[in-house]
């Protein structure tokens, strides 16, 4: 079997399991570093959104910018586990885990 | 048979008690000591500071506003011609306070709340777990914004918001450690004996778990000085005129260009005891893990 294909088809898929984890879990602190990161440098991103509108009590807009932020953490979550279902056979196949 | 019970005793006192054993190892371990050594150096500096620093940290003196470092100001002064070294020394203080306070709320909770999920399994478990996996759903800066809107900004509602936003992540280690305990043979052995639920989960097991504990806690810490630090940058932590580092920054890192010294030196502060929180717990999980 060529050296390629043991690395890119059969190595990397295991390795990137954990890989793919810490990935998804850095990305909450993204996120929270978002809103410091856009207010540090005047960005006008959703961090700031939330930012400017914690300071002015806003509620509404608050609540929507949390809801937001929360909608793309669940969905990249969900992503995550569909890319762990697709590379690990023993779950996409309902082996034992 | 007088011979063998001194034998006996003897060798029992040869062998060091493994809380003398774990701070012989934690000696050892230049990683904790570094660590250790810079907190403590920050814990007495939030303890002792303003008795020996040579300015009023709070005293204006706008005459002598944003001079550079100097043998007056080893440190420089701010806007408002405070002097920097002064305030670098005392702002350690507050976030002293807030975070392990809150470090610790969140413990006592999530280690509750993990025992009891852990201990009893079944619907309780699934009802916690559910609950525990909504709160992780959410990043922990933009929760604790949320909620410290709706409280009002103050130190004890930082604690208090800190504190809960830990206690799921608290409690998901606790549990999976009490998962590997509950179905050893002296837990059996104490359900036998009849004892309460009560007493098997916190004078029987939690001492079993006490290191996964310990380990998550520390480095709960410096996630919590870091989440302090970030709330107080945004102007949801701790409150002016508190000379905190996260509040210096903020007010005064559009002059980072001209004033460095304004900044860099609480941001150095900062950094400087996250790391040394982080590597304290580093070394401490090395050498409780081994």
């Amino acid at each position: 079997m060529p050296r390629s294909t043991v690395i890119w088809r059969h190595v990397l898929r295991n390795a990137l399991l954990p890989t793919i984890s810490v990935i998804f879990t850095q990305l909450g602190y993204l996120i929270g570093g978002l809103v410091v990161v856009e207010t540090l440098f005047n960005y006008r991103g959703i961090g700031a959104l939330i930012f400017s509108a914690a300071k002015a009590k806003d509620f509404p807009m608050l609540e929507a910018g949390v809801l937001t932020v929360g909608i793309v953490y669940t969905a990249s979550s969900i992503v995550a586990d569909w890319l762990f279902f697709m590379l690990n056979p023993r779950l996409r196949l309902g082996g034992r885990r | 048979m007088a011979d063998s019970t001194a034998l006996k005793a003897n060798v029992l006192s040869k062998r060091p008690s493994p809380s003398t054993e774990l701070f012989g190892r934690l000696r050892r371990s230049p990683m904790f000591l570094a660590g250790a050594g810079t907190v403590l150096f920050w814990v007495l500096c939030a303890i002792f500071g303003k008795y020996f620093v040579p300015y009023d940290p709070l005293a204006d003196d706008i005459l002598n506003s944003l001079l550079p470092p100097s043998a007056d100001h080893w440190l420089g002064t701010d806007q408002l011609g405070r002097d920097v070294f002064s305030r670098v020394i005392t702002g350690s203080r507050d976030i002293l306070t807030v975070a392990p306070i809150a470090t610790l709320l969140g413990v006592i909770a999530g280690t509750t709340l993990g025992l009891i999920t852990g201990y009893f399994g079944g619907v309780v478990d699934e009802i916690v777990g559910r609950i525990v996996d909504a709160f992780l759903a959410l990043p922990l800066i933009i929760v604790a914004l949320l909620a410290l809107v709706a409280l009002g900004a103050s130190n004890a509602t930082v604690i208090f918001v800190i504190g809960l936003s830990f206690t799921p992540i608290i409690a998901k280690t606790v549990r999976a450690a009490v998962l590997a305990e509950r179905d050893l043979d002296y837990v059996t052995a104490l359900h036998l004996r009849r004892e309460t639920h009560l007493y098997i989960m916190f004078v029987e097991i939690l001492p079993n778990v006490a290191a996964p504990i310990i380990v998550e806690a520390s480095v709960r810490l410096g996630y919590a000085i870091f989440s302090v630090a970030t709330l107080s940058f945004l102007g949801f932590g701790i409150q002016p005129p508190s000379p905190d580092w996260g509040l210096t920054i903020a007010s005064n890192y559009g002059l980072v260009g001209e004033c460095y010294w304004t900044v860099l030196f609480d941001a150095i502060a900062i950094a400087s005891l996250v790391v040394g929180v982080n590597l304290a717990a580093d070394g401490l999980q090395r050498v409780l893990h081994d």
